[in-house]
């Protein structure tokens, strides 16, 4: 059973279908006579002077099977040669134009190990503090070792998405909810996630390389939404409110300081004037004293006299002498101070009124004064 | 036709066939067993071409890591609270031999194995509360969620790797619960929000409207300090001005305040003609008259 070693099958160009022994001669002889019984067959119905043809035939067949074992392996790419099933060469990336055995001795199977794909997940995941999150995250992976990829693990991709949900369920579930919604301790969760992942991607030996974790959206659920936003408003309203005392104290406060300095310089305005005044009336004084030095007796009459003067021109009088009667002396003052009040009502209309009521008291004062003279 | 040609043929044919029963290929991902009617003949067959008689049985396994997982599993927690776990298995057959003639097919085996890390799963919940395996350590409870089941894997013919929990669902009316306690958690967070800023709001005015009283107080203060001044300074100059003749200081001060107190327009006087203004009303007098006070 030479024909069952792998060298064997370089000889021949329909692998499965054995020649009888190793002579060459006599595998051609076989392979003629069965061309020439399919082309008997076919209906061509001719005699033994195709015999060229039939190797010319076999010979292009050949070649076309040799060509079909050329392959590429592209720059992002890797490629495993097995054959019979065993792993005999890993094409590195980027390994260009190569050739195998065709099939069925050997087959090719490549992995694009430079692309770096993306997985999405959506899961609801509860909080260390038994909250539910909606989160949203996608790992972006590469094919890192094809080996492994290929021949380690049945299925590489749902392996990592079983992983994905496990770790981002482990990480999650060892933080608040708060840690989860705010922004930022959110790297430290992809970080761990990423970590988490990788350690149990290599623990299952499956070659596959972790690029980033991204924890794209993270929300409550939809029955909480309202309740989320309004605590969100009332952190607004909290800075609003703030804000707001600040600008009233940035108000009020210069608004103080202007009514200090007013109060101060009213102070200050009232000092200077009753200094001021305080001067000038000792100055009038003092004045009127060194003048008053000088003549001091007829200055103070004359002063006296020019006070009362005034005084009694301008109001009413009623002189009474005593001494020239003992007898009652009848003095309606509350009827000259009707007169008086009734005048001052009519004054109240216009200067007028006033001037011409000015002589009455003179009339009563000379009746006043004769009665008290009779 | 060519009848003489047909034994050859004929022979061909045979040879072929029997050529084609006689191997069989094992890939790198495989395990292969070789059955002689039904005995097992061969086993630990490297990847390759390998031969058998044609009369044998070939039957192959996958010999990589294979995964199980299973969803809405119901567990109760030791506060009697139910949880919907999906986990999933990772195991690999390990011995072929032993595999095939405890399970046979994969299906078989991860069944089996998953009765057990059920159980494992459930003593694992059972004895602990929500939140505690929410957050439990994976690691400190993969080697109890195996339980018994690592043992019973062995029998299989199989390595169990790993158990995991990819997933806790909560029943709608716990789910519900929790979204209650959700919001009231953000109410509650509101409320203190909105307090926080109540708080701060009053101190800021309060903090300010001090300081305004405190502004205008000592402004005053120092207006009545300077008026006092004021007033200190206008007493110091009316006395050194005055205090040169008080008499006459009398005096003078009397008539200025007769001239703006009496004598107004409108005034009655009742007076009699006394004093020295009236002196000469009824007497020209004579030139050493006394001067008697008004």
């Amino acid at each position: 059973m030479a024909w069952n070693q792998p060298n064997g099958g370089q000889q021949n160009p329909w692998g499965r279908r054995p020649g009888q022994g190793s002579d060459i001669d006599e595998r051609l002889k076989s392979l003629q006579k069965r061309l020439e019984s399919l082309f008997r067959f076919g209906g061509s119905g001719e005699g033994g002077g195709g015999r060229p043809v039939v190797v010319i035939l076999g010979l292009a067949l050949l070649l076309v099977w040799i060509f079909t074992g050329f392959y590429q392996v592209k720059q992002a790419e890797s490629a495993a040669v097995q054959r019979f099933g065993a792993l005999v060469a890993i094409k590195p990336a980027g390994a260009g134009l190569n050739w195998h055995w065709p099939w069925p001795i050997e087959t090719v199977t490549k992995v694009n190990v430079g692309k770096v794909n993306s997985s999405a997940f959506n899961s609801r995941v509860l909080t260390s503090d038994i909250n539910l999150a909606d989160l949203r995250f996608s790992v972006q992976y590469q094919l890192a070792d094809p080996a492994k990829v290929l021949f380690n693990v049945r299925d590489p991709e749902q392996t990592l998405s079983e992983v994905s949900e496990s770790a981002i369920r482990e990480t999650v579930g060892r933080s608040t909810l708060d840690e989860v919604l705010v922004g930022k301790t959110r790297p430290e969760i992809t970080r761990r996630t990423k970590e988490l992942i990788q350690r149990t991607l290599d623990a299952y030996n499956s070659g596959i390389s972790i690029v980033t974790v991204n924890l794209e959206d993270v929300q409550v659920p939809d029955a909480v939404i309202p309740s989320q936003r309004d605590a969100n408003k009332a952190q607004a309203d909290k800075e609003r409110s703030i804000l707001e005392s600040e600008a009233y104290a940035n108000q009020i406060i210069p608004v103080a300081q202007g009514a200090a300095t007013r109060i101060q310089q009213d102070a200050e305005a009232y000092k200077a004037q009753v200094v001021a005044l305080a001067e000038g009336q000792a100055s009038l004084f003092s004045q009127v004293e060194a003048a008053y030095a000088l003549a001091p007796e007829v200055t103070r009459r004359r002063l006296y006299m020019d006070t009362i003067e005034g005084v009694l021109s301008h109001a009413h009088k009623v002189l009474i002498d005593g001494k020239a009667g003992s007898n009652m002396l009848y003095l309606p003052i509350d009827k000259l101070l009707e007169k008086g009040t009734a005048r001052e009502v009519e004054a109240v209309p216009g200067e007028s009124a006033s001037v011409s009521g000015a002589k009455e008291p003179d009339q009563v004062t000379v009746e006043a004064r004769g009665r008290s003279e009779r | 036709m060519n009848l003489r040609h047909l034994p050859l043929y004929l022979v061909l044919g045979a040879i072929l066939i029997t050529a084609g029963l006689s191997m069989f290929t094992v890939t790198v991902t495989e395990f292969a067993i070789r059955k002689e009617f039904g005995a097992i003949v061969g086993t630990h067959y490297a990847p390759g071409l390998h031969y058998k008689w044609p009369w044998d049985t070939v039957t192959k396994f996958d010999n990589r890591l294979l995964s199980q997982s299973f969803t809405g599993e119901t567990f109760l927690t030791n506060d009697n609270r139910a949880l919907i776990v999906d986990f999933y298995i990772k195991w690999r057959v390990k011995d072929p031999v032993l595999y095939y003639t405890a399970s046979g097919t994969e299906d078989v085996a991860a069944a089996r194995l998953a009765s057990s890390v059920k159980d494992g799963i459930k003593t694992v919940v059972a004895q602990r509360s929500l939140p505690q395996i929410v957050s439990a350590e994976r690691a400190a409870v993969t080697g109890e969620m195996l339980g018994e089941a690592s043992a019973k894997a062995a029998a299989l013919g199989v390595d169990l790797i790993d158990v995991r929990v990819q997933r806790i669902d909560l029943p709608d009316e716990v789910a519900a619960r929790v979204y209650e306690s959700m919001k009231q958690n953000f109410a509650k967070t509101a409320n203190q929000f909105r307090a926080e800023g109540q708080k701060a709001s009053t101190g800021i005015r309060a903090a300010a409207e001090r300081q305004r009283t405190v502004i205008l107080a000592e402004a005053e203060r120092d207006a009545l300090h300077i008026r006092g001044e004021g007033d200190a300074l206008a007493t110091q100059t009316y006395a050194r001005a005055y205090g040169k003749n008080p008499e006459f200081y009398a005096f003078w001060r009397s008539m200025r305040a007769y001239e703006q107190a009496i004598g107004r327009e409108g005034d009655l006087l009742v007076i009699t003609p006394d004093g020295e203004f009236f002196k000469y009303l009824k007497d020209a007098g004579s030139p050493n008259a006394s001067v008697p006070r008004h």
